[in-house]
């Protein structure tokens, strides 16, 4: 994107093999398996959306890939990374791969601008002009460079959720996660949200979950359908949507429709 | 006479006492080394030892003790400490000896030795004028009478043992429990004669009549450590010199009064209180409640918001003053206490009263500034991810809050602050900031666990790394939401500083208690120490909200203001 950020740390990812290969992965709270033999593959510059009803472990899977869950079970590698060993460094990881929260989580004591400028700093030792600069730029993309010094608080939930995408942004990650990111938004303000994630998807490699259905038949490059912990049936949006195999998609399909 | 020691108290300064003693040299050999005699004292026992306007002390022992220092050739240097401290100082070798009006008790024998007796004296017993029930001392023995002395004293054993039946009502200071007797809260104080006597004659309360014939007898000693013989001798050698040269006489008619029997004959009714209070003052308030809400509705018509909150603050603190004004007239027709402002101001009681005080800020302050970081610091450990730090954060807790502040001051004072010649003012600022770092640092940890854990995610999410989004992120809202919280904790640390006149502090309230006994002037002295108590934690509180103010958000900068 920008020409003089700081290099991201190593980015292991070779542009043959998919980015994100999940295998098998189990994840149990007490009795209920919220993970239950998960797989995927994800490529770069694919924009996959986890579609499913609600306990279906689409959010448990999506956070398990930058280590906010982790799976007792399966394999997965994302970024050449294996994020369930241990001894990798979740910190660089995390660097390198953006998250948007169903509720933003945007920090209230600092400005818009120093919401974006505070990991690059931290973490990638960008200088404090550099940092804003690039602010600025991320915020005039997504459309409120006006709001920089406003305080979070001040913010319409739509522009919440911007701010928070050009957060996530400013750390140049190579694969963004959308968990939910317009069901806490009032309706007037969920097109603006998948306006931005729309214009950002033509070169970024996004996974969202997501109820809407009208941006991942518009916007996904695949589809995928979960129940009870695992992939159920997954591929293009047109063939899921308008010719789902399985009766549980099917079922999903016709109550959300 | 004077306080039986508490057990407890006692037991646990010969365990804390016991390491120093076996290598100990005798107090006389240390004393001539330094080429003077250090001296613990609780000055606030008439006559025996008093403070002085400008802080310098006088009463019997202090005289005898200037006597016996001049034999022996070294100066003198008095250490004012709260009674529960003293035996505790002279254990661990902080003073040389205890001079203070102590009774020889056989427990008292188990821990020190005493000189020889230096007086004598015995309980007596006083009550208001007219009251037929009390004839003689053992009528006290009856459920129907309430009986009032100071705690921890011979005087509580003497009622304790002789009238088992009669109710005890105890006072940290035997001023106190006059004011009690006067006030009818009590029928019988019982307390040594010398102190009563002047009570009694030195403010002239002629509502009260003592029956002076002493019921006890109590030697009294001075106190010394069991391993300074020398100094005993040497101190019993002198005692013996002065006493034959009549220097004991003379000091003994000069501190100990007769009672003078003009006041005390069957005589004349009470004097009437200088101020007579006009019946109508007492319904001041209803009228004024009237008009201050006729005022309050016309405001709100007419007035803008400004100038209409100004008026109703106004409304507010006149009443309050007012409020205030009535209950100290009233308080002066209905209780025969007779008022002392003047002597009060004029007998400089009131600068002595603000050096306690500067004492006290001082205490507090430090004590402040080290328990914020190190109660951080333990709430970080608290909310650790790593098992063992999180326990260790809890045993602190636990430890120190699970314990009373007096004796953590007295382990700091006698055990830990030996081991590093710590002095009663670095001792109580450990004990103190500890003590309150235990408070602090749950409060911290409520704060940072009541951030939306979302914050920490998002943060880490970012690629920070725990520390970095604890320090950036977590910390700065946790610290925000915890300040009311902290200031009533800050307040707290004001007030429990005055913990600290068991090891030889002579701050505010230890002072407010001398000057009590002093001065006889009980009301006027907690007045005073309770405004200035409040001034030093308004000031703290305005400066937490400011804070608060400075740290919240618009809206809520908006919302406090």
């Amino acid at each position: 994107m920008s020409e003089e950020t700081p290099q991201t740390s190593e980015a292991p990812a070779s542009d043959e093999g998919p980015i994100v290969r999940a295998q098998g992965l189990v994840k149990r709270y007490g009795e209920l398996k919220a993970l239950d033999g998960f797989d995927l593959e994800v490529r770069r510059g694919e924009i996959v959306v986890l579609i499913g009803p609600s306990g279906s472990g689409k959010s448990t899977a999506l956070r398990s890939l930058n280590g906010l869950e982790h799976p007792e079970q399966g394999a997965l590698v994302v970024l050449g990374r294996e994020v369930l060993d241990l001894d990798t460094d979740m910190d660089a990881h995390r660097a390198d791969v953006g998250m948007v929260f169903q509720h933003f989580n945007l920090f209230p004591h600092m400005s818009v601008l120093d919401n974006l400028c505070l990991a690059p700093k931290l973490v990638r030792g960008a200088k404090d002009a550099d940092a804003r600069r690039r602010g600025r730029e991320l915020l005039e993309r997504v459309g409120i460079g006006e709001k920089a010094d406003e305080l979070p608080d001040n913010l319409s939930g739509g522009q919440k959720q911007r701010v928070a995408i050009a957060r996530a942004l400013a750390m140049e990650p190579q694969l963004m996660l959308f968990d939910e990111p317009t069901s806490a938004l009032d309706p007037e303000m969920v097109g603006e949200v998948l306006a931005v994630m729309r214009d950002l998807a033509e070169r970024m490699t996004m996974i969202v979950v997501t109820h809407e259905m009208g941006f991942a038949r518009e916007v996904a490059s695949r589809v995928v359908f979960m129940d009870e912990g695992k992939v159920v049936e997954e591929g293009p949006p047109e063939q899921l949507f308008d010719a789902p195999q399985e009766a549980r998609t099917q079922a999903f399909l016709e109550m959300v429709l | 006479m004077l306080r039986r020691a508490l057990p407890a108290l006692l037991a646990l300064v010969a365990l804390l006492g016991g390491a120093p003693r076996a290598f100990a040299k005798d107090a006389l050999e240390l004393a001539r080394e330094r080429g003077k005699l250090i001296v613990a004292t609780d000055a606030g026992y008439v006559p025996f030892e008093v403070i002085n306007p400008d802080g310098t002390f006088s009463g019997f022992d202090v005289d005898l003790l200037a006597e016996i220092g001049a034999e022996l050739g070294l100066e003198v240097e008095l250490r004012n400490t709260a009674w529960a401290g003293i035996i505790g100082a002279l254990q661990a070798n902080k003073v040389d000896l205890i001079m203070s009006g102590m009774s020889v008790t056989a427990e008292r024998q188990k821990a020190v030795d005493f000189s020889e007796p230096y007086y004598r004296v015995g309980q007596v017993v006083i009550k208001r004028r007219g009251d037929e029930r009390i004839q003689a001392p053992s009528d006290l023995d009856d459920p129907a009478l309430t009986i009032a002395t100071q705690e921890g004293t011979t005087g509580e054993e003497a009622v304790r043992q002789q009238f088992p039946r009669g109710k005890l009502l105890r006072f940290p200071k035997v001023d106190q429990a006059c004011v009690a007797l006067i006030q009818g809260k009590a029928d019988a104080v019982v307390f040594d004669k010398p102190n009563l006597v002047d009570y009694v004659m030195r403010r002239r309360e002629r509502d009260l009549v003592g029956l002076w014939e002493p019921f006890t007898d109590e030697p009294i000693g001075a106190a010394f450590r069991k391993d300074s013989p020398q100094l005993r001798a040497a101190f019993d050698a002198a005692l013996a010199k002065i006493r034959a040269d009549g220097r004991y006489d003379a000091l003994v008619e000069k501190y100990f009064p007769e009672v003078d029997p003009d006041l005390d004959a069957q005589a004349p009714p009470p004097a009437q209180p200088e101020v007579v209070v006009r019946p109508w003052l007492r319904w001041w308030l209803l009228p004024y409640l009237l008009l201050a809400a006729v005022a309050a509705v016309l405001a709100r018509r007419h007035l803008p918001r400004r100038q209409r909150e100004l008026l109703l603050r106004v409304l507010l603190y006149v009443g309050l003053a007012g409020v205030f004004l009535t209950w100290y007239l009233l308080l002066q027709e209905k209780v025969s206490y007779r008022w002392g402002w003047e002597r009060f101001f004029k007998g400089g009681w009131l600068q002595l009263l603000l050096r306690g005080l500067w004492l006290t800020i001082q205490v507090a302050a430090v004590s402040l500034v080290l328990a914020l970081p190190l109660g951080v610091a333990v709430g970080l450990l608290r909310v650790s991810r790593a098992k063992d730090l999180r326990w260790l954060g809890t045993v602190y807790v636990e430890l120190v809050r699970g314990t009373p502040l007096l004796v953590q001051v007295m382990i700091w004072y006698y055990f830990i602050g030996q081991a590093f010649g710590m002095q009663s003012f670095g001792a109580a600022v450990a004990a103190l900031s500890c003590f309150t770092a235990s408070y602090i640092a749950e409060i911290v940890r409520a704060g940072i666990q009541s951030i939306d854990p979302g914050q920490m995610e998002a943060a880490r999410s970012l690629g920070m790394t725990h520390a970095q989004a604890m320090r950036t992120v977590i910390l700065p809202q946790a610290i925000r939401r915890i300040l009311p919280p902290l200031a009533s904790e800050f307040v707290a640390l004001v007030k429990d500083s005055s913990l600290a006149s068991v090891i030889g502090l002579e701050e505010l309230t230890k002072r407010g208690q001398d000057v009590g006994s002093r001065a006889l002037l009980s009301f006027e002295v907690w007045i005073v120490v309770a405004g200035l108590y409040l001034a030093i934690n308004l000031i703290l509180s305005l400066g937490v909200r400011w804070l608060e103010k400075k740290t919240g958000t618009r809206q809520e900068r908006e919302a406090i203001r």
